[in-house]
């Protein structure tokens, strides 16, 4: 609890403390609500509905460049339409202080006749410019693109609980966000044989780490009861690509380890699990909001907060509510 | 601060998802009022832990290039969350949007 106070007053401090007032900073906040009725990320024979509600403030500079500050305070999960054994009904309750570090790969700013030049430019029909044109055209917006980086990161305070697992635990923490640099292009080298001809540019890996210590109040897995407070670092993967032009291929990993393991957690195995989930979609239409598609996925390993295990290859129609 | 025309957003837009890879194959950068942003697949698959990580990626890569021509974009992260919006509709948003 006091955390949360320490954090709460540090962010009812931010719009008017003298180091936004001292530059061009500026804040926002807003109240964002989503539900999706769908199936279980971790469950998908269950179907329920995603919840997320969070209020948001950030500060914020005209150039985006830099270090960026933010505050939120939010609850996500999902809500089974069954509350027995299997259920997968989760609910995460978080406060957290976030910043991200963002370089462009542009100059800070671009000389005059450069500007008006790629104003110029912008300001003509596609099919007027000239090969020439096209090219500067391509080299200007080129800049800010080769060489941009994004690293997100928040220090948080979460409450964290699962029907399934009778969970309930507090979870304090760090986490960074990113993409990773070049991992895609050898991931890419066999499915890009599959697409000769095809212009296609392969997506960056991204990745989340973060370390939380653990406060538990209560959880159970196979039998198990453990309530001592522990440490956990967790990283998540994610990547996808495309096959002979038309299905698209998805893979998410993600991992646990739990540093300060007890023998009780250690004897139910515990200590270290990850969960892999491959899928390819062959995507069938769009309509109304509603993306159908056949989908084959594999699944494999087992994950909090259930840890129930996984090897199995589902077969089936995909759809989903954007 | 200036504002960039509708007609220098939509370019400006439409240059940056084309040259960045988001382009369904086979669609011309002709044709970029009609892609919508679900058929471009940004962060799909989500990460769990930051589902919209290459969404804010995109959102700061736009705002850059409206502040070195001498604009100002509003925060566009929550117009490319709407997945059934074309191109153009998301040009419009960030016309309407400048500061």
């Amino acid at each position: 609890m006091k955390l949360i106070v320490i954090l709460t007053a540090f962010a009812c401090c931010l719009p008017v403390s003298s180091f936004a007032q001292g530059s061009s900073w500026t804040s926002d906040q807003k109240l964002t609500h989503r539900l999706d009725l769908g199936p279980s990320l971790e469950h998908p024979e269950r179907m329920g509905i995603h919840y997320d509600v969070r209020y948001q403030l950030n500060l914020t500079r005209p150039d985006p460049d830099g270090h960026h500050f933010g505050f939120a305070i939010g609850t996500l999960g999902f809500e089974d339409n069954k509350r027995d054994n299997a259920s997968a009904s989760f609910t995460h309750t978080e406060v957290s202080l976030q910043g991200r570090y963002y370089d462009s790969g542009y100059p800070a700013a671009l000389e005059p006749e450069v500007q008006r030049r790629y104003l110029e430019l912008l300001d003509k029909e596609m099919n007027e410019l000239s090969e020439q044109e096209d090219a500067e055209l391509v080299q200007l917006t080129t800049r800010s693109l080769s060489g941009s980086f994004l690293l997100s990161y928040d220090a948080h305070y979460r409450y964290e609980a699962a029907v399934q697992s009778e969970l309930r635990q507090h979870a304090v923490g760090a986490a960074v966000s990113a993409r990773i640099p070049w991992i895609h292009t050898a991931l890419d080298f066999i499915p890009s044989l599959t697409r000769p001809g095809v212009q296609y540019k392969s997506r960056a890996v991204r990745c989340y780490i973060g370390f939380d210590k653990l406060f538990v109040d209560r959880g159970m897995v196979d039998d198990i009861t453990f309530v001592e407070n522990h440490s956990r670092i967790q990283a998540q993967f994610a990547w996808s690509t495309l096959l002979f032009t038309m299905f698209t291929a998805r893979v998410i990993w993600t991992a646990q380890y739990i540093i300060d393991a007890s023998e009780a957690m250690k004897n139910a195995d515990l200590e270290f699990s990850n969960l892999l989930q491959a899928w390819v979609l062959y995507p069938l239409d769009l309509v109304s909001g509603v993306s159908t598609g056949i989908m084959i996925k594999y699944s494999y390993g087992r994950a909090a907060p259930s840890y129930t295990k996984t090897d199995e290859v589902n077969f089936g129609l995909n759809v989903a509510v954007l | 601060m200036a504002k960039l025309t509708l007609r220098q957003t939509g370019n400006l837009i439409a240059r940056y998802f084309y040259q960045e890879g988001w382009f369904p194959p086979g669609t011309a950068l002709k044709d970029w009022k009609t892609v919508t942003l679900a058929g471009m697949g940004i962060d799909d698959p989500p990460l769990p832990g930051d589902p919209h990580l290459q969404k804010k990626m995109i959102a700061l890569d736009l705002q850059k290039p409206f502040f070195l021509l001498g604009s100002e974009l509003a925060h566009p992260l929550p117009a490319l969350k709407k997945a059934t919006h074309t191109l153009e509709t998301f040009a419009d948003w960030c016309f309407n949007n400048q500061i």
